[in-house]
């Protein structure tokens, strides 16, 4: 199986956000929210002569160990054989643990789908032959979409054989899969500025408190009214069904026939009587 | 030690009082004769029982399948493989499991619709907690080191019965509502996020009760009249008048007044009433 990865070229970017476009259009995000890929501009930094500005591009890193993976209650995300991580729409309830388990800020909440979106790696065009339309848009060539393990590729050749940086920090190192080349001055302001969100890298309030309280709670409580139902069957079993066995009080004659009662209504006991 | 035991227990009756009024005392009726019985449950409320528990049967199995991250699951991995490929794939098991769900809002609809006097209002007034109930809780949990201490009269429910109850009415609306924002995404991205734990622990809180409920009804041997109540519909009037002392008088009493109607087989029969003279 082949395992996908891009490369971005940083020193041939310009900034022009066509592949934003191009992915937009490919896949009918609404607009005004945020997008499958991006392109953020770093204003220049420093004082001239020493100057450096950058361009960073960004869209899912398609990680080696996904953090959105295990935050996901339903196992709508997945990694599939290609290493690509993707959604399936069929099991995704919108909850959005996943989006919070981004240290890349990767994912979003399409309000017209009411699912999670994210950046496939166009698989389903890919699948067909078809190269990611982000890729394809690209007037600079800037970004270089591949197989990492085909040794002819040119994504292995400038991941493995040039050098091509992981946007990683020692604390977020979740392998992700899109590298960049050029310029290092330029990589360190994207790291700088950008780095992996060490907050982002588990599910929301709601599904951490889930895992860590109420789902061992949960185990507890079952196994202490499970244990007392065991306890009270096997006593049971030991003595007989004597336990608790309904027995009226001695005191009380076992063919008790009622002391006379008031009188019902008339019309009562006849409707009793004609039944 | 018995002082302080007393004194929490003149507590808990000066509670009760607080929350229910004790009503007018029912009219005191002698024990019933050898096999008189009363009628307990409305054949509606049978359905619904059963209803009920065919619904939790298959929502419990296909949910606890649902759950799939290591994080959170709660079935072993062998169980969702199995419920998994039952079902053919996780979407359609996500399917059912919606579906079912909303088939039981549905089949409860129409109770809260058109019985919502008898079988909403009815139901809540018989899970009022009163002096009585709070003192049999804390003589309950007594008398596992005194077993001679004896019991307050209860009444259609007891108070360990009115617990569940209220467990299980407060966690059915937890469950419909986090349910219905979980599959149709409705509110804020927030809310489903809160409604993924807030119906596992509803659920939970059902589940665990259910165990001391169907040990109770199943196994439990002196609990087997109220277990087949649940069938027929009738329960034993003996075993009424120990165990629901309080129904049992206050369902003579509304008998003879006219209040409800009762069954009033041939006095000879098994099903002898206790109101009707031989």
């Amino acid at each position: 199986m082949p395992r996908y990865g891009m490369v971005i070229d940083l020193d041939r970017c310009v900034g022009c956000g066509a592949c934003v476009l191009a992915c937009e259009t490919e896949w009918q995000t609404p607009p005004d929210t945020r997008r499958r890929d991006w392109v953020t501009e770093i204003p220049a930094q420093g004082t001239f002569p020493n100057v450096e500005r950058a361009v960073y591009v960004g869209l899912c890193n398609h990680c080696d160990r996904p953090s959105c993976l295990s935050a996901c209650p339903t196992g709508a995300t997945y990694q599939d054989d290609a290493g690509r991580v993707l959604v399936d729409e069929a099991l995704c309830i919108g909850c959005g643990y996943c989006v919070h388990a981004c240290p890349y800020h990767a994912r979003f909440f399409n309000p017209v789908k009411q699912k999670v979106d994210k950046c496939t790696f166009c698989a389903p065009l890919v699948d067909r032959g078809i190269a990611p339309a982000c890729t394809r848009t690209c007037i600079a060539d800037a970004r270089i979409f591949g197989d990492l393990e085909d040794p002819a590729s040119d994504v292995h050749r400038l991941a493995y054989l040039e050098g091509a940086a992981r946007l990683e920090t020692p604390q977020v190192a979740i392998g992700p899969n899109v590298y960049y080349r050029g310029s290092p001055a330029k990589f360190d302001l994207i790291l700088r500025h950008h780095p992996p969100d060490p907050e982002r890298t588990g599910p929301p309030p709601a599904g951490s408190i889930w895992q860590r309280v109420l789902r061992p709670a949960m185990f507890a409580v079952l196994g202490l009214t499970f244990l007392g139902q065991a306890v009270a069957f096997f006593s049971q079993l030991v003595q007989g069904e004597k336990f608790g066995r309904f027995e009226p009080p001695p005191d009380e004659p076992d063919d008790a026939l009622p002391e006379p009662l008031p009188a019902s209504r008339p019309e009562e006991q006849d409707h009793a009587r004609h039944r | 030690m018995p002082a302080t035991a007393d004194r929490v227990e003149r507590l808990l009756e000066r509670l009760g009082r607080a929350l229910a009024p004790e009503a007018a005392p029912a009219r005191r009726f002698p024990p019933p004769r050898r096999g008189a019985t009363l009628r307990k449950h409305d054949v509606a409320v049978i359905w619904l029982h059963w209803f009920n528990a065919a619904v939790w049967a298959l929502e419990l199995l296909t949910g606890g399948a649902l759950i799939v991250t290591g994080r959170y699951h709660v079935a072993p991995g062998w169980f969702q493989e199995l419920v998994v490929a039952v079902f053919g794939s996780r979407a359609h098991l996500l399917r059912f499991h919606v579906v079912v769900g909303v088939l039981w809002v549905a089949g409860m609809l129409p109770y809260a619709v058109f019985g919502f006097r008898r079988y909403v209002l009815g139901f809540l007034r018989n899970l009022r907690l009163d002096a009585d109930d709070l003192v049999w809780l804390w003589r309950k949990a007594r008398s596992l080191v005194r077993p001679s201490l004896p019991l307050p009269p209860q009444g259609a429910y007891n108070a360990g019965q009115k617990l569940f109850g209220w467990v299980v009415v407060g966690a059915t609306l937890v469950i419909i509502a986090t349910g219905f924002i979980m599959a149709f995404h409705l509110g804020p991205q927030a809310l489903v996020a809160w409604s993924v734990p807030l119906h596992f622990v509803a659920v939970a809180a059902v589940f665990a009760a259910l165990f001391v409920h169907v040990y109770m009804a199943a196994f439990m041997p002196n609990e087997r009249p109220a277990f087949f109540s649940m069938f027929t519909g009738k329960v034993d009037a003996r075993y009424a008048y120990h165990h629901h002392a309080k129904w049992y008088h206050e369902v003579l009493d509304d008998c003879l007044a006219g209040r409800r109607t009762c069954d009033a087989p041939a006095p000879e029969g098994p099903d002898a009433d206790p109101t009707a003279r031989p």
